[in-house]
């Protein structure tokens, strides 16, 4: 008879065994001795526990395979022969009465950005974990988890590779984050998705986390589940909190809506024992689940309780310089439209690659990537294309948006299952098969259409953001109104949340701010909830300010005053011309070059008005040539001779890059400044990515297109990027010894399929005979110092 | 926990050249930064050692290599030590190299600072509860203590539940400013060998 877990958690409490690691350190386990070992090594004694805590009255034996996977066991099969050893032992010793678990815990790596564990890796770990369970357990028990995407990973693998009811529980400081950063909120908000139970165990006693419990009971969608540790131990791990304490605690639980309840570290079959006694006087409580509009990222939630703004910046449609980073994978031009609209005040970011002739899936991904790393504000999904927004979402970690399902079968059928799965929020935008829609009616019938279909999949409506559609006023200009009285009308009817992309409203016509901000302002006041706008025109942000204080949402207009104490409505008059600066002595204001030179190496932004001066008189390139990068040589020769040190070359370097982007902008054609294409990475297994960072900005400074693949890079990665742009140069860095020789395989793998293509090394370890030694073209001790090879390469290259 | 400018300035090479006023104030945010991001924890264990002067009593570990076992010659018990400042340091370092690589720089070798003085501390705790009788930090990756132990501290010590500290396939450890060490504890003079 298969033993059905979720229908005996809705017909009462479930009891949890306790601590399992520290009942065998009593038993003088020694600390330096995995305790998943004795799984093979000491099967009864691994019995006797499971028993004893049989006989406490759990419901529910977790195995003992908590630290079974093959990133702590590497040798080949053993992970998966623990753990399948595990399952077995909890079976054998409570037989058919119990429930086993197959107990699941962290890999002991950290996922990327960060660590070096990548989703993919992180996935297989557990999947080859839950393969091994086989048939003995009745549910998967994933816990002890600090890191969100890690978690993720654990909870997709059981659910794409086995039928059981998966619980998955975090761990968390006092004020309620993990060490990875990760809120209670952003854990029941995102992990609902992929768990049938949530719950918190570990690092706490049931009094630290009674607080957090609650606040997982306020965002969860799914029962919540608790596994306290018995109080914190002190220095001989004694656990201070008693069995008949700990039950006592237990019973606040209860009272709260949790019904499955068990221990963690320093709890005994004695303290299961007591919770058991307190649970057979009382009676679950029932538990609803709560309506809250949110979305977040692995470490910071967004309520959608008022007007939150998402800035559309990265999106490639009508913007030549985004299309061209997004082709050329110019990581720096993202990077600093994602910074300027997090420091403008966005609440979420769009991210859309929707461009000809791409993969769509690849760059979306990528891109979802990189800007989840740069910032924590949520993502909006930008794609119709279910398999692209599935890869986005799977590599995404958090609650995403997904912008957006049309009313039309096709895309409702495609999309939401997707949308589903990951537990995203969507955007639904209120256009059908026949097209835009003209009147409030069809507006509203449509949204009908989409809530309906939504509800069908299991999305409820506090995850659907509805778009009425903002059509141009000056060819519709009744339009304009008839969007606004679709929002109300949508926000009437329904629980759900509006969205709107308010430019498109002036299009064609003059001073577009104008009318923009004024219908932003209706909007808002109309129920718009989520203006999809450009946060760094500040009339924009403005505007929403306005209507916070306005509609009362800012109270006390504590904001405002805050964020407005110092503004001046006129514009300011122009600045004054810079003053000279006080440090060392000036040179002649005649010679520009001396004078760049000075400012430069002097990290002042003067630079750029010697720069300015200079374009009247020469064209860009002759600045680039004769000024700037004789500047920067002479810098080099400075850092050389230890006449400056690191930041001062750096200062340098970034007071070099305004002047090149002030020459770059006098060229047609962008590329005209490009002096060549050099792809950089640091080698996998390293993720110390200092020393090739310095030299990216030292290098982009001095006219180069850097390819950053940044750290932790696999061989065929970095020849597929030196292929893909005829590289003439790549810098590989590695810091530790351990990677060094994953530098010798890249350099290998380069030279035999790029044979143009040279290689230069550098890092902590490494020496110039080493650099020989491996093949590489050139070490190069520092950045001034591969600035110096790039030029030799690249004037070669020239001739 | 402090940040040393003096030991800053050391770690990025700086050999006695003319601070800016613009330097200075590079310096100044980003020690500020750091101290701000910082999650300073350390973690210990004390063992005896077992007579071959490398293995930890009852706990199942040896260390390996000529340099330790000189390091704790003489040594009656060795503790175990690990020290972090946590993964925010690592976020700010990030972030500030991508938008201001001067201060990303400064930042990255203040924190090394701010570590070893969290070390430093942890030793003389160490040293004041065994009257002095300590030897200085050796950390696993130096001469041929191998780098490979690393899974035994974290295992000893148990760092990813009580320190957020997490190990990657070559043995790297992030947060990327954690240290491990051993210390070892002396006998008394003229007891040489005897346990305590």
């Amino acid at each position: 008879m298969k033993r059905d877990f979720s229908a005996f958690a809705k017909k009462g409490f479930v009891l949890l065994d306790g601590g399992f690691g520290t009942e065998l350190q009593k038993q003088g386990l020694p600390g330096g001795v995995a305790p998943e070992s004795l799984n093979l090594s000491d099967p009864e004694r691994v019995k006797d526990i499971h028993r004893a805590y049989a006989r406490a009255g759990a419901d529910v034996i977790c195995s003992n395979t908590f630290g079974a996977n093959r990133r702590k066991h590497t040798r080949s099969g053993e992970a998966a022969a623990l753990t399948a050893a595990g399952v077995r032992l909890a079976r054998e010793a409570v037989g058919e009465d119990k429930f086993v678990a197959l107990d699941i815990g962290p890999t002991g790596a950290l996922t990327e950005p960060l660590g070096d564990l990548s989703f993919e890796e992180a996935y297989d770990v557990f999947r080859e974990q839950i393969a091994a369970a086989g048939e003995f357990a009745d549910v998967i028990l994933i816990e002890t988890m600090s890191d969100l995407t890690e978690l993720k990973a654990a909870a997709l693998a059981a659910r794409e590779n086995s039928s059981l009811p998966v619980m998955c529980s975090m761990t968390f400081d006092e004020s309620g984050r993990t060490f990875t950063g990760c809120s209670v909120e952003c854990f029941g908000l995102t992990a609902s998705a992929y768990a049938d139970f949530l719950g918190i165990n570990c690092s706490l006693g049931p009094d630290k986390i009674f607080p957090l419990i609650k606040r997982l009971l306020a965002v969860s969608r799914v029962p919540v589940f608790v596994k306290a540790n018995a109080g914190l131990p002190d220095s001989m791990m004694n656990y201070p909190v008693g069995a008949e304490e700990f039950a006592g605690e237990y019973g606040n639980y209860v009272d709260i809506g949790v019904s499955v309840l068990g221990g963690c570290c320093g709890t005994t079959p004695g303290h299961i024992a007591a919770v058991k006694e307190m649970l057979s006087a009382k009676k679950p409580v029932k538990h609803d689940i709560p309506y809250v509009s949110a979305v977040c990222s692995a470490t910071k939630t967004v309520f959608i309780d008022g007007v939150r703004v998402v800035g559309e910046r990265i999106n490639p449609t009508g913007k030549k310089a985004m299309k061209e980073a997004l082709l050329n994978g110019d990581n720096a031009y993202i990077a600093a439209q994602t910074l300027e609209q997090v420091e403008a005040g966005a609440d979420i970011l769009d991210v859309n690659c929707g461009l000809p002739g791409i993969d769509e899936g690849e760059m979306l991904e990528r891109v979802v990537k990189f800007v989840g790393a740069l910032t924590d504000l949520p993502l909006q999904i930008d794609c119709g294309k279910a398999d692209a927004v599935e890869r986005a979402l799977r590599a995404y970690t958090g609650k995403a948006i997904v912008n957006s399902v049309t009313a039309d079968d096709e895309s409702l059928d495609a999309l939401l299952p997707v949308v589903k799965k990951y537990g995203a929020a969507v955007v639904g935008l209120t256009v059908g098969r026949e097209g835009v829609p003209h009147t409030v009616d069809e507006r509203l019938a449509l949204a009908r259409k989409i809530v309906a279909a939504a509800k069908k999949f299991g999305i409820p409506e506090q995850d659907i953001f509805i778009d009425c559609l903002t059509l141009t006023v000056g060819a519709e200009q009744e339009q304009a109104m008839n969007t606004l009285a679709a929002i109300t009308a949508v926000k009437r009817e329904f629980d759900v949340r509006t969205t709107l992309g308010v430019s498109n409203v002036s299009f064609g016509l003059p001073a577009r701010k104008l009318l923009n901000t004024a219908f932003l302002t209706m909007a808002m006041y109309a129920g718009l909830d989520l203006p999809i706008l450009n946060p760094n025109i500040p009339e924009n942000m403005q505007a929403v300010d306005a209507f916070n204080v306005l509609s009362g949402r800012d109270a006390g207009c504590g904001c405002y005053a805050e964020k407005y104490a110092g503004f001046k409505d006129a514009p300011s008059k122009p600045l004054a011309a810079h003053k000279p600066a006080s440090e060392g002595a000036e040179p002649g204001q005649g010679d520009a070059k001396e004078e760049l030179f000075y400012c430069i190496s002097k990290g002042l932004d003067r630079a750029v008005d010697v720069t300015r001066a200079a374009l009247a008189v020469h064209d860009g390139l002759w600045v680039i040539d004769e000024m700037l990068i004789p500047a920067l040589d002479r810098v080099g020769e400075n850092y050389a001779a230890g006449r400056i040190f690191l930041p001062q070359l750096i200062t340098s370097a970034e007071t070099a890059k305004k002047c090149f982007d002030e020459v770059r902008a006098t060229f047609a054609d962008a590329s005209g400044a490009d002096k060549g294409v050099i792809v950089l990475a640091t080698v996998k297994g390293d993720v110390h990515d200092i020393g090739k960072n310095i030299v990216k900005t030292v290098l982009e400074n001095y006219g180069y297109r850097i390819v950053d693949l940044g750290k932790n890079v696999p061989p065929e990665e970095v020849v597929a990027a030196c292929e893909r742009h005829s590289a003439k140069l790549c810098g590989l860095s590695a810091l530790m010894t351990t990677t060094v020789d994953n530098m010798r395989v890249t350099t290998e793998a380069v030279h035999r399929a790029c044979p143009q293509c040279k290689v230069m090394v550098g890092g902590a370890v490494l020496t110039a005979e080493y650099a020989r030694k491996i093949g590489a073209d050139r070490y190069c001790r520092d950045a001034a110092e591969s600035a110096r090879y790039a030029e030799e390469i690249f004037a070669d290259a020239k001739k | 926990m402090r940040i040393d400018r003096a030991e800053t300035l050391r770690y990025l090479g700086h050999r006695g050249q003319e601070l800016s006023a613009a330097d200075e104030r590079n310096f100044a945010r980003a020690e500020q930064l750091c101290l701000a991001a910082a999650q300073p924890r350390t973690v210990w264990a004390r063992y005896p050692l077992d007579e071959d002067g490398v293995t930890l009593s009852g706990a199942g570990v040896t260390f390996r290599g000529n340099a330790i076992k000189k390091h704790l010659s003489g040594c009656v018990a060795a503790y175990v030590v690990a020290g972090t400042l946590g993964l925010e340091t690592d976020k700010l370092i990030r972030r500030l190299m991508t938008e201001d690589p001067a201060v990303g720089v400064i930042a990255d070798a203040a924190a090394v600072s701010a570590i070893e003085s969290v070390m430093d501390e942890l030793s003389s705790d160490i040293a004041a509860r065994e009257q002095g009788r300590i030897t200085h930090r050796f950390s696993c990756g130096y001469a041929d203590f191998p780098l490979e132990q690393q899974t035994d501290f974290m295992r000893l010590l148990d760092m990813g539940r009580k320190l957020g500290v997490y190990i990657g396939a070559n043995m790297l450890m992030t947060p990327q400013k954690t240290v491990t060490a051993v210390i070892g504890v002396r006998g008394e003079k003229g007891v040489h060998g005897e346990r305590i």
